[in-house]
């Protein structure tokens, strides 16, 4: 049996799914089953059908499908129920059956749309108390609204350079939900409204609505794009042992002068981790090293910006977001060839050129000396990058 | 408050109900006591017996398969006997109109 699928329109656009189904119909695909996006149709001999979507309204907790009586009712009128999905239960009759309309009045069709308007509605009511709720969460543990708005921003920067692609799939993802459930809501709400004034329903609309098609066709090929870059980034992730000897544009503490034998207490790989993404090469390293009766380890995140311009941005997001301290503890300091630096207490960070270091040293030194060794393990990394 | 009119569909489902009948049996009658003008949808029929029955205008006699039937109740005959009295009189008052033409 020959099949295909195809896209249908919205569940928002009664008339548009009536035609659709009637025109694929009469082209010879007899619709077999919808599903969320796609609806199924096998091969036939092309005739002209009639479609026609009941909604059920169901009240919360209730299930969606159409009661045992109506749909008895709607067979006994000629009608055949061929399928639903959510809401959205389509008939079908034979073209000039003498099937009767649904509905004697737009007004008591007008009712059917309060379930599917409801589920519209409290889509984006769940995603807006989502994001109350995740904000009063996180703000509580910020420490106040401004705070954590402040931090949120901060993080996305350094999400934006490290994942830009990622991102930016989640970001057109979100605006797609948001932007189809805004438009359905409307789109609904314009019918409703309609239908209560006593206009009725058109089961062969011919706006085409080009706006809706370009901004959704857009949004989808931003999202595929996205998610094919997506992938280019995640297959081009480079990890690796590390290395005795830098082959990078970081240090490693045998560089720095320290002797002793790498083992993480914690038992993470001691590796270079390599990524590229729209915005910049990051170089994420881990070392950990038993020297004599203590440990040193450093974390070295290493940025090469392709917008030198986003460098003291950037360096400001990290410092924000910093795992130890928070932004107002760092201090500037003077470190040779760095355009600016600044520290506090293990954590420094700095801007050379199009590079932003961020490192997190624990020399196992007496605190008065801590600032000096970051420094020079900082130093030793931008000889590295000026070479 | 004052009573609202009745719909025209409510009121021939009740006229169709001073006989027990199903759904499909309904709209028949209903099309066939109008000669036709009125084409009952079943959408429509259905939101008004599950009206009707909120309202306690009509019950449930039977229930076979997927068919149930029903029948009309005192609170039922009483508010179409009422109706019919009111569109009676409307149309008793528009006499005037004879004149007229």
């Amino acid at each position: 049996m020959e099949r295909r699928y195809a896209f249908q329109p919205g569940d928002y656009a009664i008339g548009e799914n009536e035609k659709f189904y009637s025109d694929m119909a009469e082209r010879g695909w007899s619709l077999m089953k919808r599903g969320r996006w796609l609806s199924r149709f096998k091969r036939v001999k092309p005739e002209k059908t009639i479609y026609r979507i009941e909604l059920a309204s169901p009240r919360i907790f209730e299930d969606k499908g159409l009661p045992e009586e109506k749909l008895s009712l709607f067979e006994d009128c000629g009608w055949e129920f061929v399928t639903s999905y959510d809401l959205i239960n389509v008939f079908r009759a034979p073209d000039g059956s003498g099937a009767p309309e649904f509905y004697m009045e737009p007004e008591q069709q007008a009712e059917t749309l309060r379930g599917l308007r409801r589920s519209y509605l409290s889509g984006i009511a769940f995603a807006l108390a989502i994001i109350v709720v995740y904000t009063l969460i996180f703000a509580a543990m910020s420490g106040g609204i401004n705070e954590f708005l402040s931090s949120f921003w901060e993080e996305m920067l350094v999400a934006a350079v490290e994942e830009t692609a990622m991102l930016a799939l989640c970001t057109l993802i979100i605006a797609y939900g948001v932007w189809q459930s805004l438009y359905g809501a409307v789109r609904t709400a314009i019918l409703y409204k309609r239908l209560r004034r006593g206009e009725p329903l058109d089961h062969s609309p011919k706006n085409r609505r080009i706006g809706h098609k370009v901004i959704s066709g857009a949004l989808l090929c931003l999202c595929a794009v996205s998610a094919a870059l997506c992938l280019v980034q995640y297959i081009g992730v480079d990890r690796y042992k590390l290395p005795q000897v830098s082959d990078g544009p970081y240090i490693t503490l045998e560089e720095l002068g320290w002797k002793g034998e790498r083992d993480d207490p914690f038992g993470n790989e001691q590796e270079v981790r390599v990524s590229t993404s729209i915005l910049a090469e990051h170089w994420d390293v881990n070392e950990y090293l038993l020297d004599g009766d203590g440990g040193v380890w450093i974390y070295q995140d290493i940025y090469r910006l392709r917008y030198p311009g986003m460098c003291t941005d950037l360096a400001q997001a990290i410092m924000c977001s910093a795992t130890f301290s928070d932004m107002e503890n760092f201090v500037p300091i003077s470190i040779e060839g760095a355009d600016a630096a600044w520290y506090t207490r293990l954590e420094t960070v700095a801007v050379c050129d199009e590079y932003v270091i961020y490192i997190t040293y624990s020399p196992g030194t007496i605190e008065e000396n801590a600032m000096e060794d970051a420094a020079r393990a900082v130093g030793a990394i931008i000889s590295r990058v000026t070479l | 408050m004052e009573k609202q009119p009745m719909s025209e569909a409510m009121y021939y489902v009740l006229l169709a109900l001073m006989q027990p009948d199903h759904g499909y049996g309904i709209m028949g009658h209903i099309r066939e006591l109008t000669g036709g003008r009125v084409v009952m949808g079943p959408g429509t029929l259905y939101g008004i017996l599950t009206r009707l029955r909120a309202e306690g205008f009509i019950t449930l006699k039977e229930e076979s398969d997927r068919k149930k039937t029903y029948e009309i109740t005192q609170a039922g005959r009483d508010a179409l006997i009422s109706e019919y009295r009111r569109l009676k009189r409307m149309v008793s008052d528009g006499d005037i109109l004879e004149e007229v033409q």
